[in-house]
């Protein structure tokens, strides 16, 4: 395409030293853009052989090796030669050192970009790892040590404890109540025979009182008796007073069974409340525990999962840094593809010096032939400079440094 | 308030429970299935009628189980409401009576 470029402009010669200094830098840009020296070398051996042959276009040998020559008359032409070249000369003492100095600069900020990538992407390994740590140290801290399973979580074990709380206050509850229960039945039973004691006492007291009557009246028989029934009245008053005694006595032990019964209906009443324990509150208590328990156990699972996933994404940071790191050594074939168009900058400089002198002689004859040789000794290096840019691809695997 | 039924073949002895089941009927409820009752009778606690229970119902049934000498799961709770039956499940009455 470029070839077809150049023989399109050719005819006009007012542009061609122009025409051959662009294309000599656009093959150098392209080669470096694509790496591919083949461009350039093509590129330039055109452009050098379309340059010699314009010159000496009546010379039978050159014209074998071009294919559009155009005859002009020898004189004109030669002096046009001459002036293209002279033009070729200048612009590239003018332009050459300010492009190598631009390859220079390229170098540097490549250079200085990988440097930078460089320490980016140990950062970046060094932040990894660092995430990687604590993520382990977390599963560390969160792993139930007294279990054998290796990815329980204390979370578990706090369920498990949680419910067995629950379920020992449950117990013990139930266990109050039924003994309870038991001390109420107990209490309930005394005073059933309590209230026997009562009837009794009421026998006791019907037995007092009717020795009281019988006393009574031996103390009339005793009385109509006279004189012989006097120690009788005696006998019968005395019969009398323990009587009376007995009742104040059995009266005396009533008001005591009385207040012994009022005592074990307010035990009664104590014993009862201990009993009564509203079961609401465990059953609420249950119900919220089931939930949270499967609340923890979710967030449990989640957690396991999550700082396993956690961890797997942080090792695929560090591969991913490592194959970066492993790309980056596109640097050192940029800085050498670099090194190398640079070198054929400064060859195609030291080309045109070599021809300088013979250029303001005005010899033509004399700079083709220095020309040639230059470029026979191009062809002959050919193979070299096909090699050192052999690989175009940063690949981990068929990275080849030259 | 308590009722108990005692079959015409004096095999069976059902007791119900009427109201909310507390401590108030500790004396009818023993009462219930005291007597001469057949220690081998089948005892069956009704709770149709049941409105609700608290810990001392809990703790009568296990004094009456161990006052009759029942094994677990030979005395039947019968009929109970949902609520009832929460405290049965988490008290585990549910293993010593057949509820």
């Amino acid at each position: 395409m470029i070839h077809e470029r150049i023989t399109s402009i050719a005819s006009k010669n007012k542009r061609v030293v122009v025409a051959w200094f662009a294309t000599v830098v656009i093959a150098i840009s392209s080669g470096f853009v694509f790496g591919d020296i083949w461009t350039v070398l093509t590129v330039l051996l055109v452009a050098g052989i379309w340059a010699v042959s314009t010159g000496r276009s009546n010379e039978e040998s050159e014209q074998k090796t071009v294919n559009e020559v155009r005859v002009n008359a020898a004189g004109d032409d030669e002096e046009k030669t001459l002036k293209c070249l002279r033009y070729v000369s200048m612009l590239s003492e003018s332009e050459l050192p300010p492009l190598m100095e631009s390859m220079d600069q390229l170098k540097g900020v490549v250079s200085d970009a990988g440097v930078k990538l460089h320490d980016s992407f140990n950062g970046l390994t060094e932040s990894s790892a660092q995430q990687s740590d604590l993520t382990l140290q977390i599963i560390e801290r969160l792993r139930d040590k007294s279990s054998d399973d290796s990815t329980s979580l204390i979370f578990d074990k706090f369920s498990e404890k949680t419910s067995a709380v629950l379920h020992d206050y449950v117990e013990l509850t139930v266990d109050v109540s039924d003994k309870s229960i038991e001390a109420a039945s107990k209490v309930q039973d005394m005073t059933e025979q309590m209230d026997a004691m009562f009837s009794l006492l009421g026998q006791v007291k019907y037995l007092a009182d009717q020795t009281g009557l019988l006393a009574l009246n031996a103390s009339i028989e005793a009385a109509r008796a006279g004189e012989l029934g006097r120690g009788f009245a005696v006998v019968a008053n005395e019969v009398r007073t323990l009587a009376e005694k007995s009742a104040e006595l059995n009266n005396q032990i009533h008001e005591n069974v009385c207040l012994s019964r009022e005592t074990l209906k307010d035990t009664n009443n104590l014993v009862g409340q201990i009993a009564s324990l509203e079961m609401k509150q465990a059953i609420e208590a249950k119900d919220n525990l089931k939930e949270m328990i499967s609340e923890i156990d979710e967030v449990s699972v989640f957690l396991a999962d999550s700082l396993g996933v956690s961890s797997g994404i942080a090792l695929s940071i560090q591969e991913d840094v490592a194959n970066a790191v492993m790309a980056l050594q596109y640097e050192d074939m940029a800085t050498q593809i670099n090194e190398h168009v640079k070198n054929w900058l400064v060859n195609l400089g030291d080309g045109v010096d070599h021809i300088r002198p013979a250029l303001n002689k005005g010899e033509l004859g004399n700079i083709l032939n220095i020309i040639n040789e230059a470029l026979e000794y191009q062809i002959e290096q050919k193979p070299a400079s096909v090699k050192a840019v052999a690989s175009d691809s940063v690949d981990e695997g068929d990275v080849e440094l030259f | 308030m308590i009722e108990s039924k005692l079959s015409d073949d004096q095999r069976i002895l059902v007791i119900s429970i009427k109201g909310i089941f507390d401590f108030s009927m500790l004396g009818e409820f023993r009462e219930a299935y005291s007597g001469d009752i057949d220690k081998s009778v089948k005892v069956i606690i009704d709770m149709r009628d049941t409105l609700s229970i608290n810990s001392s119902a809990l703790g009568m049934l296990l004094n009456m189980q161990r006052s009759l000498g029942k094994e677990d799961g030979e005395i039947e709770i019968i009929n109970c409401n949902e609520t009832v039956q929460k405290v049965f499940n988490i008290t585990h009455f549910n293993k010593k009576f057949l509820v």
